[in-house]
């Protein structure tokens, strides 16, 4: 490289030289050339010039002319733009100075004569001379001139090509070196070639990789030292490269490539390629770049396997086992395959889980987990889907084969034992058993009715396993119920909840003061047809989506509170309904009381009103929970007073304000003696607790006449007023309340 | 004997030829020189060969002084007239120069301009180009002689003012030239405007149709020439060379004479 750089600027130098020395020589000479033709041309033609005008002397005085002083003097001086600078002489044929005019010219001199005729015969000439010294001078001059430019030429030629070219090699040695540190530093194997993937260079990590050292690998083809397979079909593979530069683009990452090293390892490998191109289009080589995935593919795998398997049991999670039935489902539509599903759920697993701690409710899982896989097929897949919840689904199975599986499932489980520390448990399963028919019409549909049918063994006393029946009443309502839960959820999300309110009729003079409403849960459909509480209540409180609901509503009435006074006065006072999901909720008093604070709500104008079947379920909860609530001012109603079949001394437990006589007594009261002494009991009784009384139902005048009597506190009722929507923002006013 | 006789008589007669051929009267006298004083010479010439009849004088055209000397030296011709001294360079070469009589150096016009009168001043302005016109508006025309001219030489001596109006005539650019004074005389004749240098004697001698003005109100007259006011003046010389003929010689004689001086008194000249 330095020799043919140094041979290089020989070669530079030689050829500024040569341009300059002929600039340096060709700009005087040129000159003189032409300064010497336009002189020489300027003298003639002054001597001929001035020859005719001596010829006109000699013509008029043939014989004296010569002695013409004046006239040849006059002759001579014609046509002389420089007369100090030429001289002219007329001669005679002895070469002896007939005339002359002007001063000799300095040395060198340049002299052009013409011959005088007298009537054709030659008698002397005319000669004109001037001198060259001053286009001498001007050559000089130009000679100077020639060569300061033809130094900067020199310059020029000589100094900045070979100055660029030098930036030039220093910026490519740079990048070069650049390049390689790059090609050392990065953690991918690299290896580049020619067009026809003789390979160039190789990187340290392509070395290391392919098990060839660069100086070994240099020129051979790239399929000799990078050798590929697939991992999947162990077959042998092109590199990508070739392709790259055939089509001249990047080829991408490939995936399931192994390198097979010289030393015949195997290397998990990712490889990308593509190709040099030149400006001109062409194609100058390739780059293969590729690194060891061995550590991430198996990462990879291992993650894929998590993703779709439960980490505790081994067993399909959920969503792999709802793909495979997804499958399954498709198989029967496509083919006209028969599939089954049994859905299992544990029983007496929330006993252990709760007695013996959550590592023990692990460890069932997993021993439970393992005598199920025992009980199943091959073919058969099995899965945690949840809890203590397992599924199975059995491939290419009648629905006969399947309830014969699930027995076996069954039989397996109750012969389980499970034994934690000192103790030994029993526990049960019960299975739902559903077919996949090609009339099945989506996951949902078989997920709900194996749940349904899990549901019925459960119901039925547990520990059996029950086939689901399409034409049974009982698993039809409970697969509607199902059914309700995603409508729920999409009417809380699309917020087509709506609140209505009753306002109560204040019957004595002991019931408080001031307007009374019960706020009221309707859902509207999507087409906006209104959904009475009845049709969805049931299947929120079994989904437990009671506590979401019952949040919604607190949450609305709150913010909402200030708007509701300025429409029914300042003593308001709003009564919201409370599931026993709820009652469940540990967070819910901590919930109310930070609403209540948020949107600056009385706790004494809001009472909550739990029924008396709820209450006494989860007594101790319920109670506990009434007593921190009255603690900050709410008050408290038992609904559905009467119809649990609990005793009046509950109520001593609970520390209400207010009990609702059910519905069902008011109803009937005023053609029954018996529901009116209930209800004149039930009044009785509560208002030697403290009580108000509030009767539900009210639908006849003859019942208000009797209520009053009775001196029930208030009156609830269609008679009193049919419930409306709650005037919140937005909303129509309601009507003034009637007394 | 009747044949000797007649040899005798032959021989006689040739004798008495060459006798007069010999006498100088024969021989052929070619005058030249300057114009300004070669009409002075034709008048002469008559009158001498009504003398001396059988004389031959040929006065050849205006070779001009330089010329003259230069042909006489060269013995083109045997007597020259010259309006200059001659030069060390010409003394030596043999040639001698007598004065013959001198005239004014005048600016002439045209006899039809009314112009009789002009100062140096106003001669000054003229051939700075100062001045253009006459006083009735016509234009003026400078005939300019060649700068080496004794009469283009007289001009500038005769004041620091002319010769800087000399020196800027010359060098505008057109101006009318005549290399003789036989062309001079004939431009300022005949051209409308005329003004140019001359000499009395010429303008007397060629009978031409031209006035000499007054120089700052001194008329160019022979008598003013003598009494000093009138300060230009050509002086006129015959010259001669060792190869003057004898015949030339009798003439330059005759000129210097009183019949000769008479002529030229007539001429314009005035002879000291």
């Amino acid at each position: 490289m330095q020799a043919s750089n140094r041979k290089f600027v020989v070669s530079v130098t030689w050829l500024a030289g040569a341009v300059a020395l002929l600039i340096a020589l060709v700009i005087p000479l040129g000159y003189f050339n032409v300064a010497l033709s336009t002189l020489s041309a300027e003298t003639l033609v002054a001597a001929v010039a001035k020859s005719e005008h001596v010829g006109q002397v000699i013509n008029n005085e043939p014989e004296m002319w010569q002695y013409q002083v004046l006239r040849l003097d006059d002759a001579m001086a014609q046509h002389s733009h420089h007369p100090a600078q030429e001289r002219i002489v007329i001669v005679d044929l002895a070469n002896n100075v007939v005339a002359q005019l002007g001063p000799p010219p300095l040395w060198p001199v340049l002299s052009r004569s013409v011959e005088l005729f007298d009537s054709g015969a030659l008698i002397g000439r005319l000669e004109v001379s001037r001198s060259l010294r001053g286009v001498l001078l001007q050559t000089g001059a130009a000679a100077l001139l020639g060569l300061v430019l033809a130094a900067l030429v020199f310059l020029v030629l000589r100094i900045l090509p070979l100055r660029l070219l030098n930036h030039a090699f220093n910026a490519l040695r740079q990048e070069k070196a650049r390049a390689q540190v790059t090609l050392r530093s990065i953690g991918d194997g690299v290896i580049t070639t020619d067009p026809a993937t003789l390979i160039i260079s190789m990187n340290q990590v392509a070395e290391q990789l392919t098990g060839w050292r660069a100086e070994e690998a240099k020129g051979r083809p790239l399929s000799v030292v990078f050798r590929i397979v697939d991992e999947l079909t162990e077959r042998a593979m092109e590199s990508p490269l070739k392709r790259a530069m055939a089509e001249k683009s990047i080829m991408p990452l490939t995936e399931h490539m192994v390198l097979v090293r010289r030393d015949g390892q195997l290397i998990a490998i990712e490889n990308s390629a593509a190709p040099i191109i030149l400006p001109s289009g062409d194609v100058a080589g390739g780059v293969l770049i590729f690194r060891n995935v061995a550590a991430q593919r198996g990462l990879s795998q291992k993650l894929s396997w998590q993703a779709s398997h439960d980490e505790l049991t081994g067993l399909l999670n959920r969503q792999e086992f709802e793909r495979h039935l997804d499958v399954a489902l498709e198989s029967c539509r496509a083919i006209g395959g028969q599939h089954a599903m049994c859905y299992m759920d544990l029983d007496q697993f929330k006993i252990i889980n709760d007695t013996c701690g959550h590592a023990a409710g692990d460890e069932l899982l997993r021993q439970v987990a393992e005598t199920l896989q025992q009980q199943v097929r091959e073919s058969d897949l099995l899965a945690r889907l949840g809890g203590d919840e397992f599924g199975v689904l059995l491939l290419g199975c009648t629905l006969e084969r399947a309830q014969g599986i699930a027995e076996d499932l069954l039989a397996a489980v109750r012969k389980f034992r499970f034994t934690w520390g000192d103790q030994i448990f029993t526990i049960g399963v019960s299975i739902g058993v559903v077919a996949l028919t090609a009339e099945t019409l989506n996951r949902e549909q078989i997920m709900s009715a194996a749940d349904a049918a899990c549901y019925a063994a459960k119901d039925a006393g547990r520990n059996r396993v029950v086939v689901y029946q399409p034409e049974d009443s009982e698993m039809r309502h409970r697969l509607e119920e199902m059914n309700w839960t995603p409508r729920i959820i999409r009417a809380i999300d699309e917020h087509r909840l709506v609140l209505y309110y009753q306002e109560y009729l204040p019957l004595t003079s002991r019931a408080s003061p001031g307007r009374h409403i019960e706020v009221l849960l309707r859902m509207t459909d999507e087409a906006g047809n209104v959904i009475v509480p009845g049709t969805f209540i049931p299947a929120a409180e079994r989904y437990n989506l009671m506590p979401r609901i019952d949040q919604w509503v607190i949450t609305k009435v709150f913010s909402e509170y200030a708007n509701l006074t300025k429409s029914f006065g300042s003593d308001l006072s709003c009564s919201i309904n409370l599931s026993g999901t709820s009652l469940n909720q540990d967070q819910l008093h901590k919930f109310i009381r930070e609403q209540a604070a948020l949107h600056q709500v009385r706790p004494d104008t809001i009472c909550f009103e739990i029924t008396e079947t709820a209450a006494i379920n989860q007594l101790r909860k319920a109670s506990r929970f009434i007593i921190d609530m009255k603690a900050d001012g709410f008050h408290f109603a038992l609904d559905d007073f009467g119809i649990g079949m609990s005793s009046f001394a509950y109520l001593r437990n609970l520390a209400v304000d207010f009990l609702k006589i059910d519905g069902s007594f008011v109803m009937g009261m005023a053609n029954d003696p018996i529901n009116r002494a209930m209800v004149g009991a039930i009044n009785e009784i509560g208002h030697v607790m403290g009580l108000q009384t509030i009767a539900e139902h009210v639908d006849s005048e003859a019942a208000l006449v009797q209520l009053r009597s009775i001196g029930v506190d208030f009156a609830q009722g269609y008679l009193v007023g049919m419930p409306v929507p709650l005037p919140l923002t937005g909303m129509p006013q309601p009507v003034p309340g009637k007394s | 004997m009747r044949s000797v006789e007649r040899t005798v008589a032959i021989v006689l007669i040739l004798f008495a030829v060459n006798a007069w051929a010999s006498s100088g009267y024969a021989q052929e006298v070619r005058i030249g020189g300057t114009g300004a004083g070669l009409a002075s010479m034709k008048l002469l010439a008559n009158a001498y060969v009504k003398i001396h009849p059988g004389s031959a004088i040929k006065i050849l055209p205006s070779l001009g002084s330089s010329g003259g000397i230069k042909a006489v030296a060269a013995g083109a011709i045997q007597l020259a007239v010259s309006s200059r001294e001659l030069t060390d360079a010409e003394r030596k070469q043999g040639l001698a120069a007598v004065e013959f009589g001198r005239t004014p150096f005048v600016f002439a016009v045209s006899t039809d301009n009314k112009v009789d009168d002009i100062t140096l001043q106003q001669l000054a302005d003229i051939y700075s180009g100062k001045t253009m016109q006459w006083p009735d508006g016509s234009r003026i025309r400078l005939v300019l002689r060649p700068a080496s001219d004794a009469d283009s030489t007289m001009a500038r001596s005769m004041s620091p003012e002319m010769a800087h109006a000399m020196r800027l005539a010359e060098e505008r650019p057109g101006m009318l030239y005549a290399v003789t004074d036989q062309d001079a005389q004939k431009s300022i004749e005949e051209i409308p405007g005329a003004f140019g240098v001359t000499s009395l004697a010429q303008i007397m001698a060629e009978q031409r149709q031209l006035k000499a003005l007054a120089l700052n109100g001194v008329r160019p007259t022979p008598q003013n020439l003598a009494n000093g006011s009138y300060p230009y003046v050509r002086v006129m010389f015959l010259v001669t060379s060792p190869k003057t003929t004898v015949a030339a010689q009798r003439f330059a004689e005759f000129v210097q004479s009183p019949e000769g001086r008479e002529i030229l008194g007539r001429t314009g000249y005035w002879m000291r």
